[in-house]
């Protein structure tokens, strides 16, 4: 009789669900971990170990932007002749521009020398621009009215431009040519724009057309007879900057330069960048491994280096002045004062 | 609005009344995707995304392909729908099953097998032992010859045990073909959620018996949903059914719970968006005007003279469009996901197994695990909660003679014992009570055990003690009661039963000895409803002695008693018993001064004590949480001193001088409030002090403080960090969290049994001890544990962590989101405000859905403190609490953090891709990989402990980034063909992405490593002390003070309270119906010497309320 002890209640424990929860470190929230805390050393060895690797790599940085030859010239203003007033009409006219320049190379340059261009205070990142243009229709034949992306330099006469769009309209025309004492200088103007560009990008079957024709003139115009994957200054200038500073390879010098000589340079001065007040420039480089003449990283990398060179030892010395126990369970008000927060 | 239900008329009522199928889905096949969709765009966010995307679909204004925000969007939708449409299918098999379960229905007088759902109003039902009731029913019949029947509600209440229903008067002794037959009207009230009360009238037609009105009471029905059970059939006439059930109408789904983090995450999104629209209205002004000054003069651009009649919009509704990823579209997937996996680390945790039962715990609402972490006050029930609610027969007192003193168990006295086999008359009687004066029904199992089903726990305990005493209640059949005590059957015919109610509290059986045709009065009750009634001239000092005795010792105390009836004594009584029974008005009071008219010069044998334990661990657990700054209430049905002598020994409540506790009484009106402004008055001159101050109020004066005096209850509230609340209702209870609710307090309510479940519907979370009292406190609540110590854990434990990580997570969230905002908006400025994107679509989606992503997932593994650090200083609990972790001021933080990263990002990236480099997808991917970088390293700041899986997912992201982007770059069709490749061949690449990194993370670092050296949180100091293994283990430790037993508490009790009367008898279902509180009732006032000799008046005042 005793067995009624179990009574009422087996049967709600039977009832149950009895599946108890499978056991593995990761359901129960165990799974080996490591917690580094920041302690002094480790935080002021972090700051000093990014000085030390940050200084010399800027140094380096400056070293290699300083060793860059580069001559700018601003040839905009000056190109325009004196007596002239209303700058647009004048570019805008069909006159001949040609302008005559020279350069004084300050230091040895050493080839390849590298030409470009650049302008200022043009914006080819601007959203009707950059989207002005179709990719399809440069890649292949078969696409060529596929133009809608293109407006509003889209068709002409109810004809597709190829290539169409605000981009291949506005195609930069100034043109140079380079002589040194009285010697021409070849400019190579072969393998200036991507590799693959040219095989992916421009179609080789796909020829100018209609391009130039409407009422507005852009920029330059393009020979009907070559196909767009020659076309290299077309797809140097398809490659949008994303600052309205750029520059823009026009080909390269490959002779060695030296220091002294002055370079005669003809342009012809087409572009017009006098309705936006921009400027056009004339840039010769040369090149090192980290590009071109820009001391920007080596500063930003002295800069951070030596910020944290500071920190370090700033934390290092108020360590010593004011030395603080870590977990220090005084700093638990609760353990000052029971009860309160 | 009556009803009115013509039984067996198959005709009349169809059309009528709806018929029995049951419905519990949201949707059908065909509404399912415009009602879905409805549901998801009443959310803000998802309208917000809506609208982004069809903006997008306009191509003058996109900046991205509109596939960047459609996809996630359609991805984000169908997870959601799927799921609804998953649980509503699931709703909709279950429905079906219930729907097409077949049962025997009486069909123009013949009995046949339908579905259910096609059982109508009017029709008979006829069950079988162990069917399901199919929808309410009135009983008409029953295999019974008394017309009785049991039935289980476990489904509507979650009790256990069984109920007796009874078929009404007019249907008593009918014939079971004539059953078939019979003919009548119910008149019923309107379909209701009430499962107590049901006030209706049956008249059966000729030839059945008279025409007279036939009162039927919740008594004589059944139930849908309950289970019949030791009862061969029964049969009824449907008055409800379908969805107009009493479990239909009370039905519904609860409203959807959202946690204070979330409520904090909109309100962020909320400013975020207004942050959002004032840069769109700046940018978009700015934009319009260089267009109009600039760009004319850039003839490139080649902008039209005269636009169309919208362009002034065309320009601020592309920084919309760019600006809109400003509220990442993944924080809602992120958060959904990683709520999922906090839900399922509660129900996977090991240490949360109630081993005894092997119950796991179980998070039945995945998406609130946060807010167990920001927990004030928690609301706590007590029998079963608190403690076992297992009751053990533990000590008695026979005659004065006091068993089971010395070893704390009678059942092993050997003196007991002895007096049993030497057949001691008052021994043996005093057993008989125990056995048979209750309502308990024995069962005989298979193998022969004998199983008893009993109405209360008590009870329970006293028959399993007697039969261990050799008196076996072992048979119960009609009114015969057959009990064998040491091998000889003894039978016993119930005359009448004078039942407990909370009022009388106090139950009674009048039957026949069929050994010697003696009318016996059985009865036994709390102390102060029998000792009053013994006989003239009997001691009672002893049973008085012996009741305070065990009131002390904490056990619950039964005073026994009997007397012998004089034949005709009976029978003049039976006859006001049977017409107080039938009176229709104020039945219960009627009942009840009969019933004491026959309840006097007992003879009283003496008081039983049953123990009921706490649970393992339940002081520690409060004292933890209460250090965790989590305040406590108590709300039991409990009487108030049960209530405080559990409160006392589970440190709920301190013993003076520690502590001090306040009572608010009053009968009236006005007593409750001079009472209340008193305690009130108290409570502010000692919130000063550091003094556990509690106060305790009871559900009548409650009643008042509620409705009367909110105001100063709400103010007392809010000052108390305790309370004990008694004899309160389920609706009080949830009342009372309404209050504290409506301060803005996160409450969370925990209780077992069915009288919780409302409380713990209503707060903001609601946690059930998957108990004894059935599994319906544990189904409605949105955790269920097995034991009230894993409150502990699930708090400290999973509600930290799961803070902790959604702060990190969500702010995280925002801050990629804003990184590569900013750094859009910093490239507008120099791309003439036109709103050109820098990124393309591809790098813009993926950075959303893919690169920043995975890292921060698995910050759901990360622990800031080990579990036993923060078991040991559940203080830092606070931090959670108090929403120091995700509030405006951190989120500013993140917002400048990702300002500071933008503006280094963007500056790094345009200068160092100056002049001839800056080809545009060339500055966009070396932009994009210095937020890469960043975010990864700003994860890795950030993560506390890392696992082997942190250091996947944040480094091997890192890889994905490069490898996603190499194989983009190897698409010929891609815009980005072959940049990846030529960017990785340059070392200026590799430069910038360092230095990015490098100034980004050097301010930061700094600034972390300041403020937890030399401004530690808590939070820091503990880290530091948890990794370094400083002193700090053993100073803090919270001693774990073994509890004294309680026996030796007893002493330092010290509530200014003479003397401590334990009460007593109670089921557990200790309300009825209507019962209602009398004023007369004992006023339990601690400043009060003991008053409890007046008895309760059963005369007017019942009405009162």
């Amino acid at each position: 009789m005793s067995s009624a002890g179990a009574g009422s209640t087996d049967s709600t424990a039977a009832r149950r669900n009895t599946k108890r929860p499978k056991y593995s470190k990761f359901t129960q929230q165990e799974l080996p971990a490591c917690k580094p805390i920041l302690t002094p050393r480790a935080v002021i060895s972090a700051f000093l170990l990014v000085s030390v690797v940050f200084v010399p790599v800027g140094v380096a940085s400056l070293l290699a932007s300083r060793k860059v030859v580069e001559i700018v010239y601003r040839y905009d203003s000056e190109c325009i002749p004196k007596n002239v007033t209303n700058k647009v009409a004048y570019i805008q006219s069909s006159s001949d521009k040609a302008c005559s320049i020279t350069l004084n190379v300050t230091k040895r340059m050493k080839s390849p020398i590298y030409i470009y261009y650049q302008l200022d205070n043009f914006y080819q990142n601007h959203r009707r621009y950059v989207k002005s243009r179709s990719d399809e229709q440069l890649r292949e034949h078969s696409e060529e009215n596929s133009t809608s992306t293109c407006k509003p330099e889209d068709m002409v006469n109810g004809k597709a431009i190829v290539p169409c769009g605000l981009i291949a309209w506005s195609l930069f025309n100034d043109t140079y040519s380079f002589s040194v004492n009285n010697r021409n200088l070849s400019v190579n103007k072969k393998g200036i724009s991507w590799k693959s560009d040219r095989d992916h990008k421009f179609g080789k079957d796909v020829f100018p057309k209609n391009f130039q024709n409407s009422s507005i003139i852009g920029g330059a115009s393009l020979n009907e007879s070559i196909p767009l994957r020659d076309q290299e200054d077309l797809i140097v200038w398809m490659r949008t900057a994303a600052l309205p500073t750029f520059r823009k390879l026009y080909g390269k010098i490959e002779e060695d330069l030296n220091e002294g000589q002055l370079i005669n340079v003809t342009l012809k001065n087409n572009y017009n960048t006098y309705s936006f007040n921009g400027k056009k420039k004339l840039v010769l480089s040369t090149t090192t491994w980290l590009g071109g003449k820009n001391d920007f990283l080596g500063i930003a990398y002295l800069t951070v280096g030596g910020l944290c060179f500071f920190l370090a030892l700033s934390f290092t010395i108020v360590y010593f002045v004011k030395p603080r126990q870590l977990g220090d369970p005084s700093y638990l008000s609760w353990n000052r004062n029971p009860g309160g927060h | 609005m009556k009803r009115y239900v013509y039984i067996n008329d198959d005709e009349s009522s169809h059309d009528l009344y709806c018929d029995n199928r049951i419905s519990n889905r949201k949707y059908t096949v065909l509404n399912f995707i415009p009602k879905n969709l409805w549901e998801q765009f009443s959310r803000f966010m998802n309208q917000y995304f809506l609208l982004i995307a069809c903006l997008q679909l306009w191509s003058l204004i996109t900046p991205v392909n509109p596939a960047s925000t459609w996809g996630p969007l359609i991805f984000i939708f169908a997870v959601s729908a799927t799921k609804e449409a998953w649980d509503d299918y699931h709703r909709y098999l279950s429905d079906k099953k219930a729907n097409e379960k077949e049962v025997w229905v009486v069909k123009n007088g013949i009995k046949k097998l339908i579905q259910a759902q096609d059982i109508h109003v009017g029709n008979i039902v006829w069950l079988r032992e162990n069917d399901e009731v199919p929808c309410d029913l009135v009983l008409i019949g029953s295999s019974d010859p008394q017309g009785l029947c049991y039935i289980e509600t476990a489904a509507m209440d979650g009790e256990t045990d069984l109920k007796t229903r009874v078929i009404p008067s007019a249907c008593m002794g009918i014939d079971v073909e004539l059953l078939h037959k019979i003919k009548g009207v119910i008149e019923c009230p309107t379909p209701d959620k009430d499962i107590r009360r049901f006030d209706a009238n049956m008249r059966l037609f000729p030839p059945f018996i008279d025409n007279d009105i036939c009162p039927l009471t919740i008594k004589n029905t059944v139930l849908q949903s309950c289970y019949l059970r030791n009862t061969e059939w029964a049969c009824g006439v449907a008055v409800y059914t379908g969805n107009e059930t009493k479990l239909g109408m009370s039905r519904g789904i609860p409203e959807p719970k959202l946690t204070a983090m979330d409520a904090m995450i909109d309100k962020l999104t909320g400013a975020i968006f207004v942050f959002q629209i004032v840069v769109v209205m700046v940018l978009g002004i700015a934009g319009n005007v260089w267009k109009d000054t600039e760009a004319k003069k850039q003839w490139y651009v080649l902008y039209p003279d005269k636009g169309p009649w919208y362009e002034l919009l065309i320009i601020p509704l592309r920084f919309e469009l760019l600006c809109s990823i400003m509220i990442p579209i993944s924080i809602k997937v992120s958060l959904d996901l990683v709520k999922g996996l906090y839900a399922k680390f509660i129900d996977w945790d090991d240490q949360m197994v109630d081993l005894e039962t092997s119950t796991p715990s179980n998070a039945t609402n995945t998406a609130i695990s946060e807010d167990l972490g920001q927990v004030e006050y928690i609301l706590t029930d007590k029998t079963g909660t608190l403690t076992e609610n297992k009751m053990i027969f533990r000590r008695c007192c026979i005659s004065g003679i006091f068993y089971g003193n010395e070893n704390g168990d009678a059942l092993k006295d050997v003196e007991l014992l002895h007096a049993v086999s030497s057949g001691s008359p008052d021994v043996v009687q005093f057993l008989t009570i125990m056995a048979i004066c209750n309502t308990v029904i024995p069962t005989q199992s298979k193998t022969g055990d004998i199983l008893y089903k009993a109405q209360s726990q008590d009870e329970d305990a006293l028959v399993q003690a007697a039969a261990r005493l050799h008196m076996v209640f072992f048979n119960k059949s009609g009114n015969i009661l057959e009990v064998k005590f040491n091998n000889l059957i003894l039978q016993y015919e119930v005359l009448e039963t004078l039942e407990f109610t909370s009022d009388r509290k106090r139950m009674s059986l009048v039957l026949k000895d069929c050994q010697n045709g003696k009318i016996l009065l059985l009865s036994k009750g709390a102390d102060e409803a029998i000792l009053p009634y013994a006989r003239t001239g009997q001691q009672t000092r002893n049973f008085v002695e012996a009741v305070e005795q065990y009131a002390h010792l904490g056990l619950r105390t039964l005073c026994l008693a009997w007397r012998e009836l004089r034949e005709d004594e009976y029978r003049e009584w039976s006859l006001m018993f049977k017409e107080a029974n039938s009176t229709l008005v104020d039945r219960e009071w009627r009942v009840a001064e009969v019933c004491q008219r026959i309840e006097h010069n007992l003879e009283v044998l003496g008081v039983t004590a049953i123990e009921d334990r706490l649970q393992d661990g339940v002081p520690e657990t409060i004292e933890t949480l209460r250090k965790a700054g989590i305040n406590f209430w108590m709300l039991t049905g409990d009487k108030q001193n049960t209530a405080i002598q559990i409160a006392l020994s589970c440190n709920f409540i301190s013993p003076e001088p520690k502590g001090q506790l306040l009572s608010i009484d009053g009968k009236t009106e006005d007593e409750v409030r001079r009472s209340l402004e008193r305690v009130l008055l108290t409570m502010r001159i000692t919130t000063s002090e550091p003094k556990d101050v509690a106060f305790v109020i009871d559900g009548w004066a409650l009643d008042f403080a509620l409705n009367h005096y909110r105001k100063a209850f709400t103010e007392l509230a809010i000052l108390s960090r305790t309370a004990i609340c008694c004899r309160v209702t389920p609706s009080q209870k949830a009342q009372l969290v309404q209050i504290l609710k409506s301060c803005d307090y996160r409450t969370l309510a925990i209780g077992d049994g069915g009288n919780d479940v409302r409380m713990i519907q209503q707060a903001d979370i609601g946690v059930g001890i998957s108990g004894r009292e059935g599994l319906q406190a544990a189904r409605a609540a949105d955790y269920s544990i097995g034991k009230f110590r894993f409150l502990k854990r699930l708090i400290l434990v999973h509600g930290r962590y799961s803070y902790n990580r959604t702060a990190f997570l969500s702010q995280y969230s925002f801050y990629k989101s804003l990184l590569i905002c900013f750094i859009q908006i910093f490239f507008s400025f120099i791309s003439g405000v036109s709103g050109t994107s820098l990124f393309n679509s591809v790098s813009l989606m993926a950075y959303n859905v893919f690169y920043t992503s995975v890292p921060v997932l698995v910050s759901v593994l990360d622990k800031d403190l080990s579990e036993e650090t923060v078991i040991q200083h559940p203080q830092i609990l606070f931090y959670c609490q108090a929403g120091r972790l995700l509030n405006p001021s951190t989120f500013a933080g993140w917002f400048g953090r990702s300002l500071f990263h933008a503006i280094v990002v963007f500056l790094i990236s345009i200068h160092a891709y100056a002049y001839d480099k800056s080809e545009m997808e060339e500055v966009s991917m070396v932009a994009l990989s210095g937020c890469i970088w960043l975010q990864a390293f700003v994860v890795a700041m950030e993560t506390n402990s890392f696992t082997i899986l942190q250091h996947l997912a944040i480094w091997g992201n890192l890889a994905g980034f490069y490898a996603i982007n190499w194989i983009f770059s190897a698409l010929p069709a891609s815009g980005m063909y072959t940049i990846m490749f030529r960017l990785c061949r340059q070392p200026s690449y590799w430069i910038s992405i360092f230095l990015m990194t490098a100034a980004g993370m050097t301010p930061i670092l700094a600034i972390k490593y300041f403020r937890f050296t030399y401004r530690p949180s808590k939070i820091n100091t503990l880290q530091q002390a948890e990794r370094l293994g400083g002193p700090i283990v053993s100073l803090g430790t919270i001693e774990p003070q073994p509890r004294p037993l309680i026996e030796k508490d007893v002493s330092t009790l010290s509530i200014t309270q003479p003397k401590i009367r334990n009460p007593v008898y109670e089921p557990l279902l200790s309300d009825s119906p209507n019962a209602t509180r009398r004023s007369a009732g004992t006023p339990f006032d601690f400043f009060q010497s003991q008053s409890r000799s007046s008895l309760p008046n059963y005369s007017r005042n019942c009405k009162d309320n």
